[in-house]
């Protein structure tokens, strides 16, 4: 068949710069929409909602809020007759995670009857930082944010309104439609180069036409047993650490699996973490020096022939040019530049290229480099130049279940409802043409800069902890947004950020009190209410429905915008979050409770879909890209002006590209080590999961701790500098960067505390912080903001995007280490988070000291000073630190 | 009545604290109680006979039962699993008569089996 073989290209790049890549066909963001709804042949037993002693038990699928990307099936146990929540446990019916359960599900009780939950809509009764809040009623609180808004668009302009979320998943979407209503593309989250995932997704559309994941069965609903998989021979675990920070549509504990299934592991990553331990050959390069590693074990693979030649002759476009670019590189430099023996490297390529399958189960730490685009290019290339591309067991294509397209990523009815001319005022999209492929984002780099500007002029904060999680230099975003005239934030509990900046705060309900759709890659399923709301908490949808509404209705305000909606109005058109739904999954044949009642529906799976038509919207064999093929050569990157093979650049901070600085600040410093007891800067209040992880830790090397008079438990400090970078200036391929990193402005020392975790899970020359902490127990106004400088890590971190617009230095910078002073540490306010332990509140019982707690302790929500609500005089005092090992 | 307990594959459990929250929130302990604790060993280097350090680690997480275990009679009356052992995220554990675990311990190393003293 292959001698036959005609392949067309698929996508014009005949076009200018500015018009290439901004049609919905060329961003294409899943595969598969609209065609095979083909469903296979399984279906849970169990009805979606029974009655078991007495309780009544609704299956649902887990989507935020709290954050989590999984989606997990869960059967929730509910009162009878108060329709309260009372337990869950894992769905062992669910084919995703098959009964298993991380401990933030598990904990998730103390998540929906939290003391603190926001519960009612409230307006700001005081300044902007103060914990001081107002009552208000569901109608006030959207009339306020209507006018407001309305008032910010007309003035300025609608895209002057800036839609900011966290994690969101089901709510992707909904932000980001909320923003069309209003007419506002820019919709975002805070992170320097979008340094999550999107790299490697927009670099994977746009040479691939489409993006692959690791093949662990999950496309199967029976999973191990379906004889159409095959288990992988061995799997690269790429900078990550797939069981504890890979909640990604992609259970860590799938690799646990196939390791017991015979697969062997290859581990690519800076610390000995369990994985590392347990790998074939671990691979301990310096953090942001993958693409040497890449580009190495591609030279073996290619000098040693070891790559699948039928494959690579009729599917490739450009293979020739990248064994070029491999041969001028010398295999020996680039063991010197990871940091790696020349033997491990070439060991590993020889495992990788000669088990079949194999697969590369990757993650954040290829984006959070400034080399994050190049980097994902090379590993791709790996897989791709071995025949492992969309093979069972290998590296396949994701599709849109059913043809239900990206609901969960956000950009539903971007394309539809936004003139073109409105989508050219999203941030970014004129600069960097890569954020035409893969989300319909802003740039969050270019947004900072309109903020501090401040052309920035109203704000939506859709479960959204910015200022304390994604943001670097978080001090410039925190100046910056103090600059808008009017913020609305939505979320379960107050945060740093809400506190700090929202006029209008709104309830909204966790996954578990509302109705969605769980769409992404593998199944489709519903989200089911399975208890009572508590409170006044409304679902994201029928916030966003609610308000947007009061923009589509309005036709002076639609005039005066000049709104000349492109097709359907955003929301005015339901009158309830089923009939949203129900239109977002038509293509199926299922209405929503048609789907509920079905449970998950697997859609038939097909490998080698390259050969099928079915990667193509005009059914052609080959791939949806400008020359039909796998492009290792990316040929749209010749008209965007950046080279289109992988190449390698060091950090823009580090031993060898700043010396001087390394020198004052010798430690490399990877960031955002995660546990299972917290998502990024969530959980902190939730006592089941704070005991598992009372206080910030930073790795040390028993060594380095003892080179700096460091002991196990010690508060530290983490102390860098950084200059504010100038992102117009971008470091060149093989120049060495100067000492100044090419930045201008003053040095300003940046340092937090965290607590010493003395151990060899990390090499001497490195430390690995935690991310994204606050104390909900400190004070909540300001200038502590619940504490929010004390830890977070991500102060020390600069926002600098790489060439592309993806990817920033975030886990390969420099630090110093050292102890806190006793003084210092006597001064830190003490630990007292286990007084958001309803059951301890209800004690009336100090829960550390056993002291009686006489009165002022209530355990419901009070309008004012939420914050600290339930805290007491004989708690403050209650002291953990040092106790916890 | 056959004695009933757990059998551990700690070889592949890789401390994520499901199981410890898992029992937490069905027995409705205390904070800092446990029916189940995950202790952690390592990771160190080995060394070789020279005493350098290698690239072979030692890193295991083993859950460990207390007391406060009591095999969950409620959900293994109805036929389900311990919660722990329902929720492992590896899958490392096996609930079942104790002479029956006893053989499928037999057939692999890097394994414990648990018996609570009261069950
Ligand atoms: S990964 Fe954890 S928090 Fe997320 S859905 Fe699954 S069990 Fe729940
Ligand atoms: S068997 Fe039940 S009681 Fe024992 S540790 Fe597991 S969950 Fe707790
Ligand atoms: S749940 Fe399983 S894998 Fe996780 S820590 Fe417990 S025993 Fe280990």
């Amino acid at each position: 068949m292959a001698d036959e073989l005609e392949i067309q290209g698929a996508i014009d790049t005949d076009k200018d710069r500015d018009e290439i890549g901004t049609s919905k066909t060329e961003n294409q963001f899943q595969i598969g929409a609209g065609k095979h709804h083909e469903v296979q042949d399984w279906a849970p037993s169990r009805p979606w909602q029974y009655e078991e002693d007495g309780y009544i038990v609704t299956r649902t699928s887990v989507w935020s809020a709290p954050g989590c990307h999984e989606g997990c099936g869960v059967l929730v146990y509910s009162d009878k007759d108060t329709g309260a929540f009372v337990k869950l446990e894992g769905d062992p019916e669910d084919p995703y995670n098959q009964g298993r359960l991380c401990p933030r599900c598990l904990a998730f009780k103390q998540v929906i009857q939290h003391p603190n939950r926001i519960l009612y809509p409230m307006k700001r009764a005081g300044k902007r930082g103060e914990d001081n809040w107002e009552r208000i009623s569901w109608d006030e609180a959207l009339d306020t944010v209507e006018r407001e808004f309305k008032r910010i668009a007309v003035s300025y302009g609608p895209e002057t309104i800036h839609l900011l979320r966290g994690t969101a998943r089901d709510n992707q979407w909904q932000v980001g439609r909320l923003g069309y209503a209003i007419g506002s593309p820019n919709e975002y989250g805070f992170l320097s180069g979008t340094a999550c995932y999107l790299p490697r997704i927009s670099l994977m559309i746009m040479t691939y036409g489409g993006f692959m994941i690791a093949d662990m069965s999950q496309f199967m609903a029976r999973r191990y047993d379906d004889p159409a998989w095959e288990c992988p021979e061995c799997t690269i675990i790429w900078g990550c650490n797939p069981h504890i920070s890979n909640p990604d549509f992609y259970m860590g504990h799938w690799v646990t699996d196939v390791m017991k299934r015979g697969c062997k592991l290859i581990s690519v990553e800076p610390r000995v973490t369990w994985w590392a331990a347990r790998a074939d050959i671990h691979i301990q390069s310096r953090p942001g020096t993958d693409t040497a590693v890449a580009m190495a074990m591609l030279k073996v693979i290619i000098e040693e022939d070891l790559y699948d030649h039928e494959f690579v002759e009729y599917w490739t476009y450009g293979f020739e040019a990248l064994a070029e670019r491999c041969a001028s590189l010398d295999l020996d430099k680039l063991a010197q530049i990871c940091w790696v023996p020349r033997e491990k490297l070439v060991a590993a390529a020889r495992l990788f290229a000669t088990s079949k399958p194999a697969s590369v189960v990757w993650g954040l730490a290829v984006d959070m480099q400034s080399q994050g685009t190049p980097c994902a290019q090379a590993i791709a290339a790996l897989w791709t130049i071995t025949g492992n591309l969309d093979r069972p067991g290998g590296m396949v294509y994701t599709t849109a279940p059913m043809g239900v397209d990206p609901p969960s990523a956000g950009a539903w009815g971007y394309y539809d409802i936004l003139t073109a001319e409105q989508q050219k005022k999203r941030i970014g999209w004129a600069d960097y043409p890569m954020y035409r492929y893969g989300l319909t984002q802003s740039m969050p780099d270019m947004c900072l800069e309109e903020c501090e500007a401040g052309r920035v002029k109203g704000l939506w904060l859709q479960t959204s902890n910015g200022i304390n999680c994604m943001s670097c230099e978080s001090e410039r975003w925190y100046q910056a947004l103090k600059k808008v005239e009017f913020c609305a934030g939505v979320d379960i509990f107050f945060t740093p950020t809400l506190l700090a900046y929202a006029d209008i705060v709104l309830p909204v309900a966790t996954w578990a009190e509302k109705k969605g759709i769980r769409a992404h890659y593998y199944f489709l399923s519903t989200i089911n209410p399975t208890c009572t709301p508590e409170g006044e908490v409304l679902s994201d949808a029928e916030i966003n429905r609610r308000l947007g509404s009061r923009f589509d209705n309005d036709q002076e305000y639609l005039d005066t915008i000049s709104h000349a909606r492109n097709s359907e109005p955003a929301w005015a058109q339901w009158a309830s979050d089923e009939e949203c739904f129900d239109e977002m999954i038509n293509m199926t044949g299922y209405s929503w409770a048609e789907l509920r009642d079905r449970g998950p529906a697997y859609p038939v799976y097909r490998y080698y879909k390259y050969t099928t038509g079915d990667l193509r919207p005009d059914g052609g064999v080959g791939f949806n890209t400008p020359t039909g093929r796998v492009e290792l050569y990316a040929s749209l990157f010749e008209n965007f002006g950046y080279d289109p093979l992988p190449y390698i650049e060091e950090p823009g901070v580090g031993p060898n590209t700043t010396p001087e600085l390394a020198k004052e600040y010798p430690l490399i410093m990877i960031t955002g080590a995660r546990t299972t007891s917290f998502f990024h800067s969530e959980h902190r209040q939730i006592p089941w999961l704070r005991q598992l992880t009372p206080d910030p830790w930073v790795q040390i090397h028993p060594r380095t701790a003892e080179q700096y008079g460091i002991s196990e438990g010690d508060w530290v400090w983490l102390e860098n500098k950084v200059r504010t970078p100038d992102r117009s200036i971008t470091e060149s391929t093989n120049n060495p960067h100067p000492e100044d990193l090419n930045d201008g402005g003053e040095w300003q020392v940046r340092r937090c505390r965290q607590r010493a975790r003395i151990t060899y899970e990390v090499a001497e020359y490195e430390v690995a912080a935690q991310h994204g902490w606050w104390f909900p127990e400190q004070d909540p106004s300001e200038p502590s903001l619940f504490g929010r400088t004390q830890s977070f890590v991500n102060q020390l971190l600069r926002n600098k995007p790489g060439r592309t617009g993806f990817g920033a230095d975030l886990k390969c910078t420099l630090c110093k280490v050292y102890p806190c002073t006793p003084e210092e540490v006597a001064a830190l306010p003490k630990h007292h988070w286990r007084k958001f332990d309803r059951r301890e509140l209800a004690r009336g019982v100090d829960p550390v000291t056993g002291a009686y707690v006489p009165q002022g302790v209530s355990a419901e929500p009070v309008a004012q000073g939420v914050g600290t609500a339930g805290s007491s005089p004989a708690v403050e005092h209650a002291s953990l630190t040092g106790k916890e090992a | 009545m056959a004695r009933n307990g757990i059998l551990v594959d700690y070889q592949y459990c890789t401390g994520c604290y499901s199981c410890e929250i898992a029992c937490q929130s069905e027995q409705d302990l205390y904070l800092g109680q446990w029916g189940v604790k995950v202790l952690q060993n390592g990771p160190w280097p080995l060394k070789d006979a020279e005493g350098n350090e290698t690239d072979k680690y030692v890193y295991d997480f083993i859950p460990s039962f207390t007391l406060q275990c009591n095999l969950c009679p409620e959900r293994t009356a109805k036929g389900k699993k311990p919660s722990c052992v329902h929720h492992c995220q590896a899958d490392i554990m096996r609930y079942g008569p104790v002479e029956e675990l006893a053989k499928v311990l037999e057939q692999k190393p890097w394994q414990y089996l648990w018996v609570p003293p009261q069950g």
